[in-house]
């Protein structure tokens, strides 16, 4: 299952040899916590994640081929 | 085709109105946009982009018949003007638009700049 | 010709009421850019020495950049300085919507105004002509109120900034407001507004920015909206804007609650992003150009009161909300409007009222001294400190001054608490277990203030040691705790963090489509050529963040008696009580580490053991004028 997560510039702020977009390649259903992990991302690090246009639970899993997550980065103000 | 606001959409960010000076005017100057943007606060709290839907009713006021049809949108002959500015009252959406440093009004011509450029997706053409 | 700037600056003496325009100075533009660097520039070299902050020689000082008003993301930040009457040092705040472009598309780049006009006044600006008028029917009177009612007077066309009663009163943290919702927030800027007896400007602006290449920066231009919105995260962020972090913060043990005597809270999804857009929300809010607004406008119901507010911001929320332990966005949403209409900034607003707070738990302070009983979590209670405060009556004369004079003169043990540095109050973001974050905090030039270096992410990553980046602190697990986070190594991160956010305030530009989106700086490269006609590195203009950095640094030297290391460390609550709950429970920086942290800041920056700019750095930089007057 081949799955791409598209990394936000707030999160490549912080992991600044990461690619904007990162694909990985899967076996089985697997949650978006891991799939941070194996990019290397601390999901600790991550607020929110997309997919399908709705904002999603790290512990979501993941079950279609070719899913497309945003991982957004911390970042606030105001 | 026919330009059209979507209720509610826009944020008020005026980035439509950059385009189109610049795109038709060569300049960097909101002042100088065919549309308009409305804001209604403290209350109720919601942007209105006016936009002429080339509804003609310029063309009807000009004595000069300086505005005209073509390929859908009404443009102004400048050779024709005569800068009486009847065009300027006569507009429903208050869109044929003046500016201090022109002698004649100005007009969207549907371009599509300001459709293309809106972040909102706030601005559509009808067919 | 300069083009990309409107060309003049726009000087007025309110004293004598003299308005001058002359051509915008062509050494500022090639040393300094725009936005923040003319801040810094002319306030160091038209101020003369320990000036007031509240005379009249002090001066306010607005400043656009090269790119602020032209077809680009996010042009649209306005920035001002002045001599901070909460600190006694360098000062600047800027905000977000449509005066500072306006004031461009008028003519002036730069605005700047000193003395002090001889009755309530207000500057009207329209296009060529400028005036000073009396403002006696807005003396008194709200913000909101203000702007709608010179709006009605003035016509819709026009752009406005107000004080509010706050300002007046030279409350030391008095903001400017603008566009219904915007602040400029920081270092008491209303204040010195109203120290002129200026209560708001007006400004209508018809005219054009001469462009180098008009074609080439709408192609660009066109280009750059298109990237941003094919960029992760340009749909993610926009929903919620900054208080989509709310959960965040807490979850990772840095949300300030109870005058950061806790970190976390259980209320979080009551005073969320979420929360805003269930509740609150009725449109977005963007600022000129921006195409990620995070601005959202709404209503908020609350059994005091009821108004139309934006926000609450994620500061807000933190500050107002969980500083304060209020415990519904309606709450909070409802103070932030009542602050918004005062003219006081909500952060320094809710470190104040929570210093207050704590000093009546303990019994420093007494219903007698407050003129009545208040509580954490009461918004009532916050409500009429806010309005003590704002009129200076009772305890709230002492409150205007700001936490570090408050505490000072209350004494007590209460400086122990008293959150702030440089006297600006603190931010958002409990920083003891996140090194980064508190040395961009401690280090700041106008005090405590997160826009200038924001690397908690860095700092809960515990990226910030050099190559550390896969080691993942808390295994990717779930975790309720989280591990003390490294110390070495958050130099260049914070480095890096401190020179990039002013390169945005520069160029005139809000940083978030480079900071959130991602846009690269390439963009800004391109933009800046097709606009101004000149070569621009993104290197060349992080030298000049770097040196408006070390320029601050010496203004402030030569402002403040015995400015230096001293003043660059954080209450000592921050050093010596461990968090007591939440995922940091535990965790301080020692002392010994926040000087570890400082002398190897000092040092990357070329800076002595005080914290004094080098000789060799000063001339390094193009400053070899400031060396001189340092170190003849």
């Amino acid at each position: 299952m081949r799955i791409t997560l598209r990394l936000s510039g707030s999160i490549r702020l912080i992991y600044k040899e990461l690619n904007e977009e990162i694909v990985l390649f899967v076996n089985e259903p697997v949650s978006i916590r891991a799939l941070l992990q194996m990019a290397g991302i601390n999901p600790t690090v991550v607020p929110a994640v997309y997919m399908d246009e709705s904002k999603k639970d790290k512990d979501y899993m993941v079950t279609k081929e070719d899913s497309r997550i945003t991982v957004l980065g911390p970042l606030a103000g105001g | 085709m026919v330009l059209e606001y979507k209720e509610s959409a826009c944020s008020g960010c005026r980035a439509c109105q950059l385009v189109c000076a610049l795109s038709n005017f060569k300049e960097i100057n909101p002042a100088k946009a065919a549309l308009a943007i409305e804001g209604q606060f403290p209350s109720p709290g919601k942007y209105t982009v006016h936009v002429c839907n080339q509804c003609g009713a310029c063309a009807e006021a000009c004595p000069a018949e300086a505005i005209y049809l073509d390929e859908g949108r009404y443009l102004i002959d400048y050779e024709k003007c005569i800068s009486c500015m009847s065009c300027v009252d006569a507009c429903p959406n208050k869109v044929m638009m003046t500016h201090k440093n022109l002698d004649m009004p100005f007009k969207c011509n549907n371009c599509g700049q300001c459709v293309a450029i809106c972040p909102r997706d706030a601005l559509t053409f009808r067919e | 010709m300069l083009y990309g700037y409107a060309g003049t600056t726009l000087r007025i003496n309110l004293s004598n009421e003299n308005i001058k325009k002359e051509p915008l100075n062509e050494k500022w533009v090639e040393e300094y850019i725009g936005g923040r660097g003319f801040v810094s520039k002319i306030l160091y070299d038209e101020l003369a020495p320990k000036t007031d902050p509240f005379s009249e020689e002090n001066l306010f000082v607005i400043a656009m950049g090269p790119l602020s008003g032209c077809f680009l993301p996010a042009s649209g930040k306005t920035h001002f300085g002045t001599k901070s009457p909460a600190t006694g040092g360098y000062g600047d705040s800027n905000m977000g919507g449509h005066f500072g472009v306006t004031m461009k598309y008028a003519g002036y780049d730069v605005l700047i105004i000193n003395g002090k006009a001889k009755e309530p006044s207000y500057i009207c600006i329209d296009d060529g002509k400028i005036e000073i008028r009396s403002a006696e029917k807005y003396w008194g009177k709200g913000s909101f109120a203000v702007e709608k009612a010179m709006k009605q007077d003035l016509g819709e066309e026009f752009q406005i900034l107000t004080i509010g009663p706050a300002g007046e009163k030279l409350v030391k943290y008095a903001c400017i407001s603008h566009d219904f919702g915007r602040q400029a927030g920081r270092i008491g800027i209303g204040a010195v507004l109203g120290s002129k007896n200026i209560k708001a400007i007006a400004v209508k602006g018809t005219g054009s920015i001469p462009i180098f290449d008009a074609e080439g920066l709408l192609k660009k231009g066109k280009e750059t909206y298109d990237a941003i919105r094919k960029k992760p995260g340009f749909k993610g962020w926009t929903p919620e804007g900054t208080a989509g972090i709310t959960n965040w913060c807490n979850d990772v043990g840095a949300i300030p609650t109870r005058n950061f005597q806790k970190s976390s809270i259980e209320y979080a999804d009551q005073i969320n992003g979420k929360a805003i857009l269930d509740r609150l929300k009725i449109t977005d809010k963007g600022c000129f150009a921006c195409p990620i607004p995070c601005g959202k406008y709404g209503f908020a119901k609350t059994k005091l009161g009821e108004a139309f507010v934006e926000g609450p911001e994620y500061e807000t929320i933190a500050m107002i909300g969980s500083n304060c332990e209020l415990k519904s966005i309606e709450e909070i949403a409802y103070a932030n409007y009542v602050c918004d209409e005062l003219g006081v900034d909500t952060c320094s607003a809710g470190v104040v009222i929570s210093w207050a707070l704590e000093c009546y738990e303990k019994g420093i302070l007494t219903k007698e001294d407050i003129g009545r009983e208040i509580s954490f979590g009461d918004l009532d209670s916050i409500l009429y400190l806010l309005n003590e405060i704002s009129a200076r009556r009772g305890i709230g004369d002492l409150l205007a001054e700001g936490v570090r004079i408050a505490s000072q003169r209350l004494g007590q043990g209460s400086e122990k608490f008293a959150i702030h540095c440089k006297g600006l109050e603190w931010t958002g973001y409990e920083s003891r277990n996140a090194p980064g974050m508190m040395l961009g905090y401690i280090t700041a030039d106008i005090g405590a203030h997160h826009g200038r270096c924001w690397v908690l992410g860095n700092d809960v990553a515990g990226s910030a040691e050099a190559g550390s980046v896969h080691d993942l602190i808390s295994g990717g697990r779930k975790t309720n705790r989280l591990p003390k986070a490294k110390v070495d190594g958050v130099i260049p991160v914070v480095l890096h963090s401190q020179h990039t956010r002013p390169a945005f305030d520069i160029l005139g530009t809000c940083r978030l489509q480079y900071m959130e989106i991602g846009l690269e700086v390439d963009y800004y490269e391109e933009l800046f050529y097709c606009i101004t006609g000149r070569k621009i590195k993104w290197e060349d203009i992080i030298n000049v963040s770097e040196k408006v950095w070390n320029l601050n640094r010496c203004f402030n030297f030569r402002e403040i008696d015995g400015f230096g290391r001293s003043y660059d460390y954080p209450p000592a609550r921050f050093y010596e009580d461990p968090i007591p709950d939440g995922p940091n429970e535990g965790h301080l920086l020692k002392l010994e580490e926040i000087d570890l942290l400082l002398n190897q800041f000092y040092q990357a920056r070329g800076w002595d053991r005080n914290g004094m700019p080098q000789k060799a750095k000063l001339i390094d930089l193009g400053l070899g004028n400031v060396a001189e007057e340092f170190y003849s």
